[in-house]
């Protein structure tokens, strides 16, 4: 038995030692791209205020960094925030199930999302404008995402969320257009919503966070090879909802969309949503941070009326047309 | 002081009502009354084939637990949003209980019955579908003056797990009290204040707070200061204060009142410290102090030394508590992070509200909760009969955390769920590194753990050890760590925990979690090191099938240990003569050494968006020495010295459906306990009334201890089956 705990120890020394020297090379690398972000701009359109929570101290969603580095078969984005990250506890039980916050968000963080939307071609018209659900905010057209990244604490929920109300969405509209939908038409919908959600919206499941920094990767398959700088990124932070929530009053029309798994804003303060939000403006954006190139500003995206956000292009002029790569 | 307390509680219930009145935007923004809910179905399984309620383990008496039945549980959860500054909570909730869905709807039933099992039926609450009101709370969040009030049930979760923790009983926000929440500059300065109404269920000695409990409270304040983006510090204060009427020998006159007299007090005051010094180096300390006074007549005096339960140490006790935690976030940029901590928790130290579950003050793994009690199947009292295990052979299957507190509460859990022990006395350091490049995610432990329990004859060797202060609830036996023991008569202890995790997420389709863990602890407890604490005086007992002599052996003027380690009988069993265990006459006798390892290895895949499954499976391998029939685990318990070979097998499973979520945890448990208790006794045979009372074969053997438990010599197989399944929606 002694000779079975020297080894374990020595097997744990071993272990985290000869990984530490094999990882200086991919640490070491280039990066693609980085995008900044100023320190202390995490208020939305400068009204907002955090919720009135311990565990979402103010700094918590301030997004400062992010940088994309090359891997294999993949690229590896590093995302710093202004103060550590709050780990989901593995003590504490969220609902009568018994289930625990880390079981419940179980890639080692649940305050925050974070899309990341991509416009791969610069072209105006080309992709889409609207944001994810809930985000209530609407990229430039001469920002149109091709390609989104969406780092929220329950990936596989939240794409089962997404394709839930794509679905909807395009069921609807399909309805307007044809009137009343036979059974054909309704898998060709749903084969429609699936392939647009497989080649345009990627949530990374291979998850690290270490102190105010969470890093993720995203396959190569999915950009068709590593991002450019010379695309158009536009970022943005929310709050995270990672309830699994039935929203009745959404079902029944009573209420807009649901949102996909972030924390609202409303007027007033709150433990459960934003606070600071404005009288009268239901779609408010519950954005906390946002990124925005030189001569915009957060602030103005986000006011009442503002101007359609427009994203960063890290190599600082407009986007190659048309790359179009991965699609 | 209790007036005081009363004025101060007056003022901030007229400034909220003032408030509420002041409110000049209620009109402005629509009110909106949102009804949720959730329902929750469970099914249990388990070839222990309890039946006592839907969840699988309690200790209170009169409450029922088991492995088997299927059950539903609903909640109507309102919230009335009356405008941005007014907010109305609260739920309408069945619980499990005893409704079985064999009840067939709650009716009939025995009131004369034992209430468990469900056998009352509609007599009784707990099986008759009942319905009880929870979280009933109003939220103002005036915009000036204080940030928000909250006035009704709460968690409690915003203030600290060494002073106040988050509290639950069955749900989590049983507590009820006022909450002020404010802050200034910008919040960078933050401050909490609260009067809880104190449980009278457990918060206070014997678990009670006496007779007199409605206007017994906890006052708690907080603030924190954020000095700058590096630096915050921070203060809490706590003061329970639990009262009885005065006597009428001390209160003739009720004309004018009558007077209170206080039954326990409890103060901790703490400061803290957070200090971030680069991107890479944060450093966080709390320092903690508490006091507490329980009134000798209106609670225990003292308590056996094997049999006290309590929440807190009786009479006046103060203590420390520090803790001081480094993260080192990649220092070196080459992934690895290292998190180091420092803590005591001193074997005094009483906070009669800071958490008693779902938190983790200490960053060490600590032990595991599939060893959980003293006995090999972990029984309590196993010794005795009609004491079969509870929780069964298979413990808790999560990790275990660690509370402040001898107040532990496991109580009305699952085995899949959160498991608490307590760390009163416990003092050292761990290292935690953690690595993660690539695919691979490496995590390690190495804590070494002494205590401020270590201690001869309970600190104190002029009284007695059948009349102490200290709560030992089930005593320090077996081979974990019993869940709410911290103190025992003897002890000279020391644990070091070593862990290593890994993670690797094999590219393969979605990519297959694989993990595993090994981990080693080796605790050693010389418990008796001194020889005046030998009950009986050397050569009292002579062998050779002659009695033992009553030559006891005093510590101090009056007092033995021999009271407690009474000497043998003589007996014959067979051709053979001799004690009926071996007389405590070396200080080896009581001797704990535990080497004790556990292999993990598992995969998990996500098959859809939907469904989610692991399988893991556990090696438990205990090598104990646990002191001899001398000791007899303290008289009371199974003696579990010997080895043990557990294995565990678990699936998970999880899968949503359209919002609805479903569950599974099912777990097989199996192994063998050899037992190894030493010689110096002659073994008994178990006669067939035996064999009825302790569930051993007739004609094993095993020996009588000193209160005629019965402990089997024999090999011991366990098989342990079972299974937790569940729908829930919220909606």
């Amino acid at each position: 038995m002694p000779l079975l705990r020297r080894s374990l120890l020595l097997l744990a020394l071993g272990g985290v030692l000869t990984s530490a020297c094999l990882s200086r090379g991919t640490r070491g690398a280039t990066p693609l791209f980085t995008l900044a972000d100023p320190r202390g701009d995490d208020h939305g359109d400068g009204d907002l205020r955090y919720p009135l929570r311990d565990d979402m101290p103010r700094g918590s969603l301030d997004l400062l960094l992010l940088v994309a580095y090359p891997e294999d078969n993949g690229t590896r984005f590093e995302a710093t925030f202004a103060r550590p990250i709050v780990n989901p506890q593995a003590g504490r039980t969220v609902d009568i199930a018994g289930e625990t916050q880390a079981q419940r968000a179980r890639f080692g963080f649940y305050t925050f999302n974070l899309d990341l939307y991509v416009d791969t071609d610069g072209v105006p018209g080309s992709g889409r404008t609207e944001t994810l659900p809930g985000r209530n905010l609407t990229l430039a057209p001469g920002s149109a995402w091709e390609k989104v990244l969406l780092l929220t604490p329950r990936p596989y929920d939240a794409r089962d969320q997404l394709r839930g109300q794509w679905l909807q969405a395009a069921r609807e509209e399909r309805q307007r257009q044809q009137g009343p939908l036979g059974e054909a038409a309704q898998q060709e919908v749903e084969a429609a919503v699936e392939r647009e959600l497989a080649t345009r919206v990627f949530l990374p499941t291979r998850v690290r966070v270490t102190g105010a920094t969470v890093e993720f990767f995203v396959p190569n398959d999915f950009f068709g090879g590593s991002p450019r700088p010379e695309w158009g990124y536009a970022l943005a932070a929310t709050g995270a909802f990672i309830e699994n929530k039935v929203n009745l009053s959404s079902l029944f029309g009573k209420e807009g969309p649901q949102g996909l798994m972030v924390l609202p804003i409303a007027p007033g303060d709150s433990k459960e949503r934003f606070g600071g939000g404005r009288l009268g403006d239901p779609s408010q954006s519950p954005v906390v941070d946002l990124m925005v190139p030189e001569g915009v500003t957060q602030e103005q995206v986000l006011a009442p009326n503002g101007p359609p956000w427009p994203a960063v292009v890290p190599a600082g002029s407009p986007a190659p047309s048309p790359s179009k790569s991965g699609e | 002081m209790s007036k005081k307390f009363l004025r101060r509680s007056a003022l901030a219930l007229a400034a909220t009502a003032t408030l509420l009145l002041a409110a000049p935007a209620i009109a402005q923004d629509a009110p909106k009354l949102q009804i949720g809910g959730t329902t929750y179905t469970k099914w249990l399984w388990g070839n222990q084939r309890h039946q006592g309620a839907l969840y699988n383990f309690t200790t209170i008496p009169g409450e029922g637990y088991g492995d088997n039945g299927q059950g539903t549980e609903l909640e109507l959860l309102l919230n009335a949003r009356l405008s941005s500054q007014v907010e109305v909570k609260g739920r309408i909730h069945s619980r499990f209980s005893q409704n079985f869905w064999t009840n067939f709807g709650g009716f009939g039933g025995n009131p004369n019955a034992d209430c468990v099992a469900g056998n009352c039926g509609e007599f009784d609450p707990r099986s008759n579908q009942y319905i009880k009101l929870r979280g009933v709370a109003v939220v103002l969040t005036p915009g000036y003056l204080v940030d928000s009030a909250t006035i009704g049930a709460n968690d409690f979760g915003q203030f600290d797990p060494y002073v106040i923790g988050r509290i639950r009983y069955i749900d989590r926000d049983n507590a009820h009290g006022i909450l002020l929440q404010g802050s200034g500059f910008d919040r960078k300065l933050t401050w909490d204040a609260t009067r809880i109404s104190l449980p009278r269920l457990w918060a206070g000695p014997s678990f009670s707070t006496g007779l007199f409990h409605a206007s017994d409270a906890a006052y708690g304040f907080q603030t924190k200061w954020s000095l700058s983006d590096a630096l915050d510090v921070g203060g809490i204060f706590t003061y329970v204060h639990d009262a009885e009427l005065a006597p009428a020998a001390a209160d003739h006159n009720v004309d004018n009142g009558r007077d209170l007299t206080p039954r326990f007090r409890n103060g901790v005051g703490g400061m803290k410290a957070g200090l971030r010094v680069s991107d890479k180096v944060d450093i966080r300390g709390a320092l903690y102090h508490s006091y507490s006074n329980a009134d000798p007549v209106l609670t225990t005096p003292g308590f056996n030394f094997d049999t006290g339960f309590s929440p807190s140490p009786v009479g006046r006790r103060e203590d420390n508590s520090y803790r001081v935690d480094v993260t080192l976030s990649d220092p070196l940029d080459i992934g690895l992070s290292v998190n180091l901590q420092g803590f005591s928790i001193g074997a005094d130290y009483v906070a009669i509200m800071a958490a008693r579950r779902e938190s983790d003050v200490l960053l060490t793994e600590g032990h595991d909760p599939s060893f959980a009690f003293p006995g090999p199947s972990n029984a309590a009292y196993g010794v005795f009969q009609n004491n079969l295990s509870k929780i069964g052979y298979g413990g808790w299957t999560s990790e275990a955390q660690q509370v402040a507190t001898v107040n532990v509460d496991n109580e009305f859990t699952d085995f899949d769920e959160p498991f608490a022990e307590t760390a009163i006395g416990w003092k050292g350091i761990t290292v935690n590194p953690v690595y993660g490049n690539g695919n691979l995610d490496l995590s390690g432990e190495y804590s070494f753990i002494t205590y401020d329990t270590n201690w001869q004859a309970f600190g104190d060797p002029t009284t007695s050890i059948t009349n102490t202060p200290y709560p030992v609830a089930e005593l320090d036996t077996g081979v974990g760590h019993n869940f709410r023991s911290a103190y025992q008569p003897f002890q000279d202890k020391r644990t070091h925990i070593a862990v290593l995790k890994a993670r690797y997420v094999l590219d393969f389709a979605k990519g297959i979690d694989i993990f595993g863990k090994a981990k080693f602890i080796h605790e050693s407890d010389k418990r008796m090191n001194d020889a005046r604490f030998l009950p009986y005086q050397a050569g009292a007992c002579p062998g050779g099938g002659q009695p033992c002599a009553d030559q006891k052996n005093e510590y101090s003027p009056g007092l033995s240990t021999a009271d407690t380690f009474g000497n043998p009988s003589v007996v014959t069993v067979g051709d053979q003569t001799g004690y009926q265990w071996k007389p405590f006459d070396s200080l080896s006798d009581d001797d704990r050494l535990l080497r004790y390892y556990a292999f993990t290895a598992g995969a998990g895949y996500q098959l859809s968006d939907d469904l989610y499954a692991s399988v893991s499976y556990t090696k438990y391998l205990a090598d104990l020495f646990d002191g001899n029939t001398a000791l007899q685990g303290y008289n009371r318990h199974e003696m579990a010295s010997g080895f043990h070979n557990k294995n565990s097998v678990v699936v998970r499973a999880k899968y949503i459906l359209a919002g609805v979520e479903f569950g599974l945890e099912g777990q097989y448990a199996f192994g063998t306990f050899d037992p190894d208790f030493g010689s110096g006794f002659v073994p008994q045979v178990a006669d067939e009334q035996t064999s009825l009372n302790h569930n051993v074969p007739e004609g094993s053997l095993g020996f009588r201890n000193r209160f005629t438990g019965w402990n089997s010599l024999e090999t011991r197989e366990f098989d342990h089956m079972r299974m937790k399944a569940f729908m829930k929606a919220q909606f």
